[in-house]
């Protein structure tokens, strides 16, 4: 599975949002969740954010794999939904967009790249990345936290 | 999902083993199985037989869920049953994607280890397909990002290089 990816901050989320819109969010349980950016509990954690701050999140969806377009699609989701937030990476992003092309679909992750996960030394480390993050190769997060890492412990060859 | 495509035909592989050779193919059960079948467990038969007809000696098949999870790899040189098997490999041909055949140098590191798998981004696989289509390329790829996705095939030979087993 394996992409990288970093929460984008939560002032620019809300600002694709409107207190009158019907809100739905999709999240991971795989890639996101081991960088800490998705899976059930930040996906409560940003539902819990906007009802705080007056918005209507109506719908939460957890999918094993939101790249995996069949499982968006057989969620039955609420018909009136006006936006989705994908807490996913881009791939999810895009099959969220596929998957319901009447429905602006937000990202509230950046994916930076692919990972290696070590779950013994609880890091993943970035590996091939995209152009924007070329510089952040070889850094290593926290596994379920993001948190990044000042030491590399994972001694493995990065590709340039 | 992870977006890999191969470097090698199957003569270009041919050309990179020895008669003397002991094989391990390697592969994920996971993206690369998406990916036009590439890898999974057909594909490592597949390719077994392939090689065996062409009187390659393959000693040995091995499955993983994920060749991303490091810790998993470092398993298989560690532990029995597969710790003797990689001991006496001199080969290993990954199904896997970039990050897999990081992993597999870092293990192995007295193996040889081909170089196969070319990552060219991230994917949404959909039954409507019936595959995975490239969304999210790198951009080194050359190709431009498309939220309906690009056929493998297409992929594959906008770079030279080939997708699905071999």
């Amino acid at each position: 599975m394996g992409a990288v990816t970093q929460r984008k901050p939560f002032d620019e989320i809300k600002s694709h949002l409107k207190k009158t819109d019907r809100i739905g969010i999709i999240s991971c349980n795989t890639c996101v969740r081991f960088c800490g950016t998705g899976g059930l509990e930040r996906m409560e954690e940003l539902a819990s954010q906007l009802r705080k701050e007056g918005y209507t999140v109506e719908e939460e969806l957890l999918v094993t794999a939101a790249c995996i377009r069949d499982y968006i699609e057989r969620a039955r989701l609420s018909k009136g939904l006006t936006k989705v937030i994908a807490l996913t990476c881009d791939a999810g992003w895009t099959s969220i967009k596929q998957a319901l092309p009447d429905v602006e679909v937000i990202k509230a992750n950046e994916t930076l790249g692919i990972m290696v996960v070590s779950p013994g030394n609880g890091v993943l480390k970035l590996m091939k990345t995209y152009k924007k993050y070329k510089n952040r190769a070889g850094d290593e997060f926290g596994l379920l936290t993001g948190e990044p890492k000042k030491e590399k412990v994972l001694d493995l060859e990065v590709p340039k | 999902m992870i977006v890999t495509l191969r470097k090698l035909s199957y003569e270009d592989l041919k050309k990179k083993l020895k008669k003397e050779d002991k094989i391990v193919i390697w592969s994920c059960n996971n993206c690369v199985k998406f990916c036009n079948g590439l890898g999974g467990r057909e594909a490592m038969a597949r390719l077994k037989e392939k090689l065996e007809k062409d009187g390659f000696n393959v000693i040995h098949t091995e499955l993983i869920g994920l060749s991303c999870v490091l810790d998993l790899v470092h398993l298989r040189a560690l532990e029995e049953p597969t710790k003797t098997i990689f001991e006496e490999a001199t080969v290993i041909i990954p199904l896997a994607c970039e990050d897999g055949y990081e992993n597999l140098k870092h293990v192995f590191k007295d193996k040889r280890i081909i170089d196969v798998p070319l990552t060219v981004g991230l994917g949404v696989f959909s039954t409507e397909f019936g595959a995975l289509r490239l969304t999210v390329p790198f951009e080194d790829t050359g190709i431009e990002a498309k939220v309906e996705g690009i056929p493998l095939e297409e992929v594959a030979k906008k770079l030279g290089v080939y997708a699905g087993p071999f």
